[in-house]
């Protein structure tokens, strides 16, 4: 089955987060799966099922980067954005991922990156 | 340090090698004063020794001389004498037999004179060739023997038999003088014939003592003899004087001393000699000589000194050196010895001032590795402090991102979504709300953190404030199954007045902090607040437990409690504060900590915050106290109620 819509993880641990950004992207057509718990996002994952995985780092369950390794165990093709309101270890999460989101981020950049992330 | 220490020890094992230095260097100096002294004195009697024989020979030798210069004196004299005797025998009135008379008188005067002048004589006569006196010219006090025959005596009868000039032999006269007499015979020049004689008569005693000392046997003193051994002069005893040397007197005198015996035999035989004697008046030394006349021993002379005499004149001069070589040595010793004590006064007080200075840079160097340590630990601290305010930075701008997004998310959403208008005006309070909580906990965090929180201090009861508070919270929250429990202090009857000065809005904060915690991992059960008095050292204080039956503190977060941005995730809170009401106790003089409740139900076991605050000083009898009772009065109540 062809689908249009790209699929998206977003794994965060605050609701009022993937609440905002689900809506901004499914606007842009987006298919998006959110997740709040870390663990369940994992339990959830199958390969080849979505285009993008969006992380959070800062989870309190499991951190975005062992959520990333756990993943990469089942997938090692998905591509991988990490999410972080952090200023610092941007270079530890390029040892896995060369797309970092910084948070806050306006929903129409968030697009735009994202779009940028799937052209590549 | 480890050096330093080297260094000290060096220094004292130095002090120590000095202190024996300096003891063997006493003892070396004192060997060597001793040595030294004994030695000098050593070497001081031995040359005294041989200076004394060298003197005293010296002495002897010069006694020698001196005796012969003496005889040789007396023997020109006499012969002077002799010669003056000649001329008047060769003079024209007695040649011509005129043997008295005026033209006489004024010869023999003038010649009597010459004599004198040359030594005394008792007197000058002239006597013809009878042997009778004709003409004499005696001394004052002296009789005339004009008239008077002289041919008994022996130098008479010797003048005629030789018709040669005579020194007679001693003889005593009349008046109990003793004397010898010089003639000259008057023989005609051309007819050869015999006219008489012309003499003097000498007093020996007088005469010899113009040689020497003839009074004082004490001293040196001269003895003298004729051809017969006979005594003319005698410094030891006058009673002597005339009494032959081997004479039965003189030899009792003389203990018949075989030295002096032998001395005086050889000196009569016209040989010279000295000898060392002591006939039992102490020791002596003779020196002796003839008198010759006529190339003939016609008289002798004998110089007796004392040993003692010359040996206290050779001790006064060795006396006399050995002060002068004493003073010196003690001179210099003395200098040495002041030289030694300046020397060791010197080195003790260079060696105190090593030491003080090197107690001053150990002290200085203790210091300065106190003081580095000191740096070293405040720059530890700045790092770490560095670290953490970092840290807090950056956890602080992750937890501010964190709302900002959501409020921005859902700002845009706004308005593309407007059918969810109130779903997202709900999610961007809850977040503004949460943005501004976290902001004034960054706030307090930043006061405490720079220490610039400031407290509003005053007095008020404890109970009270807990009560108005719980009537609050109980407004503010509604949960059905969590009862809300107070038990203040029920001691006594003032009890319920815990009166303390703290700052009333920062302590409601952390009850309020306290009981929201509890709340939030409640989900049945009760909460329950208690304040009780206790006694701390000299100070009283109150302990305020708030207990709940929630799920208890994690083991994970447990031992970082009141650290900052601790807490679980899902709860909603900032994590930051039971740090700040922690802090916000201490600086009250209080202490925070936690536990959990030892529960049977695991579920239910929940935990249990405390923290105590130092009671006011005038806490009971206080009027305000009773005032402010009566018009709140509740405080004593026990608040079971449910929250709602």
């Amino acid at each position: 089955m062809i689908t249009l819509n790209k699929r998206l993880m977003l794994v965060d641990d605050e609701p009022d987060i993937t609440f905002s950004f689900a809506i901004g992207l499914e606007d842009n057509g987006f298919k998006v799966y959110t997740f709040n718990d870390p663990v369940a996002a994992l339990s959830n994952f199958k390969s080849d099922s979505y285009d993008l995985l969006i992380l959070d780092i800062k989870m309190p369950q499991m951190t975005g980067i062992d959520l990333y390794k756990e993943i990469r165990k089942i997938d090692n093709k998905v591509k991988v954005c990490f999410l972080t309101a952090f200023d610092f270890s941007y270079k530890d999460l390029q040892e896995y991922s060369k797309w970092i989101i910084k948070k806050p981020i306006a929903n129409d950049d968030l697009v735009k990156e994202v779009n940028k992330i799937m052209n590549c | 340090l480890r050096s330093e220490k080297k260094r000290t020890i060096n220094f004292e094992s130095d002090n120590l090698f000095s202190g024996k230095i300096k003891e063997i260097g006493i003892i070396s100096i004192i060997l060597i004063v001793v040595t030294t002294y004994g030695l000098f004195f050593y070497q001081e009697n031995t040359t005294e020794h041989n200076i004394r024989q060298t003197l005293f020979v010296q002495q002897r030798d010069r006694q020698i001389e001196s005796t012969k210069a003496m005889a040789q004196h007396i023997s020109s004299e006499l012969a002077s004498v002799m010669s003056i005797l000649q001329g008047l025998a060769d003079s024209a009135y007695l040649q011509q037999s005129e043997l008295y008379g005026d033209r006489l008188e004024k010869l023999m005067s003038e010649r009597f004179g010459q004599i004198n002048a040359i030594t005394k004589v008792d007197g000058l006569f002239v006597a013809d060739k009878d042997d009778i006196i004709t003409y004499d010219i005696v001394a004052p006090g002296q009789s005339s023997f004009i008239n008077i025959d002289i041919s008994f005596r022996d130098y008479v009868q010797e003048l005629r038999k030789t018709l040669r000039p005579t020194y007679s032999n001693g003889f005593e006269g009349i008046d109990g003088i003793y004397r010898i007499a010089l003639t000259f015979p008057i023989i005609n020049r051309e007819s050869g014939q015999y006219i008489g004689m012309v003499g003097v008569e000498i007093p020996t005693i007088d005469f010899f003592a113009h040689y020497g000392n003839v009074y004082n046997v004490n001293s040196r003193f001269l003895v003298s003899f004729d051809g017969n051994g006979t005594m003319l002069a005698n410094g030891a005893s006058h009673s002597l004087v005339g009494k032959n040397f081997f004479g039965r007197e003189t030899q009792q005198f003389i203990n018949s001393n075989e030295i002096l015996n032998n001395l005086t035999r050889n000196l009569l035989a016209g040989k010279s000699h000295y000898a060392l004697y002591d006939y039992g008046r102490g020791e002596r030394i003779t020196t002796d000589y003839p008198i010759f006349l006529q190339n003939m021993p016609k008289y002798f002379i004998q110089v007796i000194t004392p040993t003692s005499q010359i040996y206290s004149h050779i001790n006064a001069v060795l006396f006399t050196e050995r002060s002068k070589i004493f003073s010196l040595i003690a001179g210099t010793t003395a200098a040495i010895v002041v030289l030694v004590v300046f020397l060791i006064k010197w080195n003790n007080t260079l060696n105190k001032e090593v030491k003080r200075r090197t107690r001053e840079l150990e002290e200085s160097n203790t210091q300065l590795s106190l003081s580095n340590k000191k740096l070293a630990l405040a720059n530890e601290q700045l790092k770490v402090h560095d670290r953490m305010q970092k840290e807090f930075i950056n956890v602080a701008s992750h937890e501010i991102k964190t709302p900002t997004q959501a409020i921005l998310g859902f700002s845009q959403i706004l308005q593309t979504h407007p059918e969810k208008s109130e779903e997202i005006i709900h999610g961007i309070k809850r977040n503004a709300t949460r943005l501004q909580r976290l902001t004034y906990d960054i706030l307090d965090v930043t006061k405490i953190d720079s220490q610039s929180l400031k407290l509003n201090i005053e007095r008020f009861n404890l109970n009270e404030l807990i009560s108005n508070i719980l009537e609050d919270y109980r407004n503010q929250i509604n949960k059905a199954n969590v009862l809300l429990l107070y038990s203040p202090e029920k001691m006594s009857d003032d009890a319920s007045f815990i009166f303390v000065e703290a700052d009333k809005s920062r302590l409601s904060q952390v009850i309020y902090n306290l009981l929201s915690n509890a709340s939030k991992f409640t989900k049945e059960g009760a909460i329950s607040i208690s304040v009780k008095k206790r006694i701390k050292g000299k100070k009283e204080e109150a302990i305020v437990s708030i207990k709940d039956t929630g799920t208890g503190i994690h083991p994970e977060i447990f031992p970082k409690l009141f650290s900052k941005f601790v807490t679980k995730s899902d709860t909603g809170g900032t994590g930051l504060g039971l740090y700040i009401s922690k802090n916000i106790i201490e600086a009250h003089g209080g202490k925070m900590w936690a536990e959990n409740n030892n529960a049977y139900d695991v579920k239910r076991r929940g935990s249990i915050f405390r923290f105590s605050i130092p009671l006011s000083n005038n806490n009971n009898n206080n009027n305000n106290t009773k005032n402010y009772l009566n018009e709140t009065g509740t405080a004593d109540k026990t608040d079971n109620k449910p929250m709602g």
